[in-house]
């Protein structure tokens, strides 16, 4: 045994074994019951567009690797989260093209620039979304009839309906006909991975309880677009929905659990990550509220991630330091 | 306000029952090292070609307060010889060649060391050779000495720079988890509690401490223990000590006051709080009382299999101690000390020392390599960081070499105990550039002096 070398690196020299693409698969895993109850509602198209999204963001992230001369890191499994992500924010309706295009945009434009993963600034999936939904503001807006649903739901006029922009497609005035336990149980008309507050609120608690994301943001994005909306109901109960309704529709839901939660596009601060939620979930009802055409839940994260190096700078006070020198 | 919950630090697993102690014979060579501990190295006092005794002096501590060397077993000083050691520094040892005789220095006791005078009794500690094990590793009465000395406290302008002593606690369990030589060293105090009664009125005595605090895991039973806290109005505190780093001691420092201590640079003493092992005040008392020095170590040899507690006497190879507990399997890495926080060697040709409390040992299978990705930014760290650093963004700075950034994020608070780095996914050597970024600070601040 004398003289034999042994490995010699710093400590710690123990890890729990958690890596990235454990993480990813994780959150995959936690997006899956809601992306099947789509798939349910919506049917076959609904699958083979998450299927389409997936291929063309890990195709586009293949090639890039390749032309750029770097080591493929499709291993992590982040591109197909990307091109999920991508295909459950949009209605089941869209041609196949525009989640192609899509998926495409999110792993050139959001992904890729910024280098290894974790450089991003927004996360890929809403700059793709985005990208097409401004490019392409009425095809974006392909509702389908889901097969479970109260028969009053419309989707005939779902391109000029007032509110809540970003998914939802009924009058005003029809709020009152729509049962809040319906909305939460998803029977509901919206993208495909969005229309149940149910599943991913418990989609969402198992990534808080797996410890992929922390509860702070997405608890303040939730108060802060149910106090937004409060009020605004409060002041106007014909322009702006309830509380419930906002929180329950469109992609509040999956925002706050799934967009709030991304890595590198939002804080790590505890302050800093409650702040963001709260501030964009006020922002998000603001955006449905002034006529945003398409997406105010992922326009205002989008926004939000901008400030995000400001809100990494409320840091909590370090052990044993006072308060006024941090 | 701090809206963390639930989050700081990290669960490891803790073994409830500490296995016994097992003594391993004298060896028939010892390898000495003349710096045991952190300081600077002793002096030594005997000649080569001299025969020793077990206990006797063999190199004088440095200054008047580093902590003196002794045979750690009889027989004859035959070598002074370059060591090795695990942070890259060369170290002068003495070789004794054992006699097989294992004769001791005759004792020379004193049953009521209490009526000595507070400088005596320093002294004592001293010439014990005592180490304050488990943390910063320097000699006891350079740490002790200096809350007692008026310029320990007093700048020459006379404005206080370190508090004195007010509270001293004293850990009965390891603080890494995978480390359990102190709890078994508890189990066996049992009702035997006079030396470590002595040991602690003497620390108070010198210190003038007021309160004592003693600190043991909340799975630990120690009716011995509470006992003596009973009778002496000292206070018992239970952590879970499963819960890394709570057993550091900044952290028992807040856990016994109630204040965070800043952590900024190694203090001596925590806002008047020294933090103590339970077998340095056994060190303590032997040294003050029968003038006993410390010539032998107790450590936790583990694997992640299982581990034992050992009894060895300084200077026995490592691969002595290794092969005694029992290792079989191929290694693949040796650290000394915990799992979370000892420093890794490579090789198991090195002399057991005052500091080394522990030895891990890894089949080859279980090295896990650095990978070093870039930071994902995914909060982790943040959240289990007990110091509330934001390490990831302190990580990106040292790999970038913005150190200034990193220094106005408070990286000289880091207290490197490796949670942030135990849960990155990306599996970056967190510590790795913290230390980088305090060298590299410090050593354009000394430049610049
Ligand atoms: S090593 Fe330093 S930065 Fe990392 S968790 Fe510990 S104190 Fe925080
Ligand atoms: S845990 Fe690792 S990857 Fe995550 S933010 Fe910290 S340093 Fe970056």
């Amino acid at each position: 045994m004398i003289n034999q070398r042994f490995v010699v690196s710093i400590s710690p020299h123990i890890k729990n074994g958690r890596t990235v693409r454990r993480m990813i698969v994780t959150t995959i895993a936690a997006l899956a019951p809601a992306a099947l109850w789509g798939f349910y509602q919506f049917g076959l198209d609904a699958v083979a567009l998450v299927a389409v999204g997936i291929t063309a963001a890990c195709g586009t992230e293949a090639l890039i690797s390749r032309l750029a001369g770097k080591s493929s890191s499709l291993s992590d499994g982040h591109a197909v989260l990307t091109g999920l992500v991508l295909a459950l924010l949009v209605p089941a309706g869209v041609p196949f093209w525009l989640v192609i295009v899509g998926a495409v945009m999110a792993i050139l434009v959001g992904k890729m620039p910024f280098g290894p993963l974790g450089g991003a600034p927004i996360y890929p999936a809403l700059v793709g979304l985005l990208i097409v939904a401004t490019s392409w503001p009425n095809e974006i807006k392909s509702y389908v009839q889901p097969t479970t649903a109260p028969t009053e739901l419309k989707v005939e006029g779902a391109a000029d309906a007032e509110f809540p922009r970003d998914a939802v497609f009924i009058d005003p005035s029809d709020e009152a006909e729509y049962k809040t336990a319906d909305l939460f149980m998803g029977k509901q008309v919206g993208p495909i991975g969005a229309i149940s507050p149910l599943l991913l609120l418990l989609g969402g608690l198992f990534l808080i309880l797996r410890r992929v994301a922390r509860w702070q943001a997405p608890f303040g994005f939730l108060v802060g677009m149910g106090v937004a909306a409060g009020i605004g109901h409060a002041l106007d109960p014909g322009g702006c929905a309830s509380a419930s309704f906002h929180l329950f529709t469109g992609s509040a839901m999956f925002g706050a659990f799934f967009l709030c939660t991304d890595w590198s596009s939002t804080p790590v601060t505890p302050w800093g990550m409650f702040l963001f939620g709260l501030i964009g979930g006020g922002l998000a009802v603001l955006l449905r509220i002034a006529g945003l055409p398409y997406g105010a839940v992922p326009w205002a994260i989008v926004i939000m991630s901008l400030a995000t190096p400001i809100f990494d700078r409320i840091t909590p006070t370090p052990f044993g330091k006072v308060a006024s020198h941090a | 306000m701090d809206i963390s919950f639930f989050s700081r630090g990290i669960k490891l697993s803790r073994r409830v029952k500490p296995g016994k102690i097992e003594r391993i014979p004298p060896p028939g060579r010892v390898v000495l090292p003349l710096q045991q501990g952190s300081g600077p190295p002793a002096e030594p006092s005997i000649e080569i070609g001299e025969a020793v005794k077990v206990g006797q002096t063999i190199a004088r501590g440095a200054s008047n307060s580093g902590a003196d060397l002794h045979a750690s077993i009889s027989g004859e000083v035959t070598a002074i010889e370059d060591l090795h050691f695990p942070n890259g520094t060369t170290v002068k040892a003495l070789v004794i060649e054992g006699d097989g005789k294992d004769t001791w220095v005759e004792p020379d006791r004193d049953d009521k060391p209490l009526i000595a005078s507070p400088g005596e009794l320093l002294e004592r500690i001293r010439c014990g050779g005592v180490i304050r094990e488990g943390s910063d590793t320097k000699s006891l009465a350079e740490v002790i000495g200096e809350a007692m000395s008026p310029r320990g406290y007093l700048s020459p302008t006379g404005s206080a720079v370190a508090k004195p002593v007010r509270h001293i606690a004293v850990r009965f369990s390891d603080q890494d988890p995978h480390l359990d030589a102190l709890a078994a060293l508890t189990a066996t105090i049992g009702d035997e509690t006079a030396e470590l009664d002595l040991g602690v009125k003497v620390l108070a005595t010198i210190t003038g401490a007021e309160q004592i605090h003693f600190v043991l895991d909340n799975k630990q039973e120690a009716p011995g223990v509470d006992k003596l806290a009973d009778d002496n109005d000292y206070s018992v505190l239970h952590v879970d000590a499963a819960n890394y780093p709570c057993l550091s001691s900044p952290m028992v420092a807040r856990a016994v006051s109630g204040k965070e201590p800043d952590t900024a640079f190694k203090r001596v003493h925590e806002n008047g709080i020294l933090v103590l092992d339970v077998n340095t005040v056994l060190e303590t008392a032997l040294a003050a009382r029968d003038r006993r020095p410390v010539i032998s170590r107790l450590i936790t040899v583990g694997s992640l299999a299982g581990a034992g507690v050992f009894e060895a006497r300084l200077g026995t190879p490592l691969a002595d101690i290794a092969s005694a507990a029992g290792q079989k399997e191929k290694i693949g890495k040796v650290v000394l000390g915990g799992p979370m926080k000892g420093l890794a060697h490579h090789t198991l040709d090195f002399p057991l020392t005052k500091e080394i409390s522990g030895i891990t040992l890894f089949a080859q299978d279980q090295v896990t390599m650095a990978v070093n990705d870039p930071c994902v930014g995914c909060g982790l760290c943040a959240m289990v960081c007990p110091i509330r650093l934001t390490p990831g963004m302190l990580s990106r700075y040292c790999e970038f070499s913005s150190w200034d950034l990193a220094q106005e994020a408070h990286l000289f608070s880091c207290i490197e105990c490796g949670c942030c780095a135990y849960v990155c996914p990306a599996g970056r050597s967190m510590v790795q550039f913290m230390v980088q970024g305090k060298s590299e600070l410090l050593s354009t601040r000394r430049s610049e002096s």
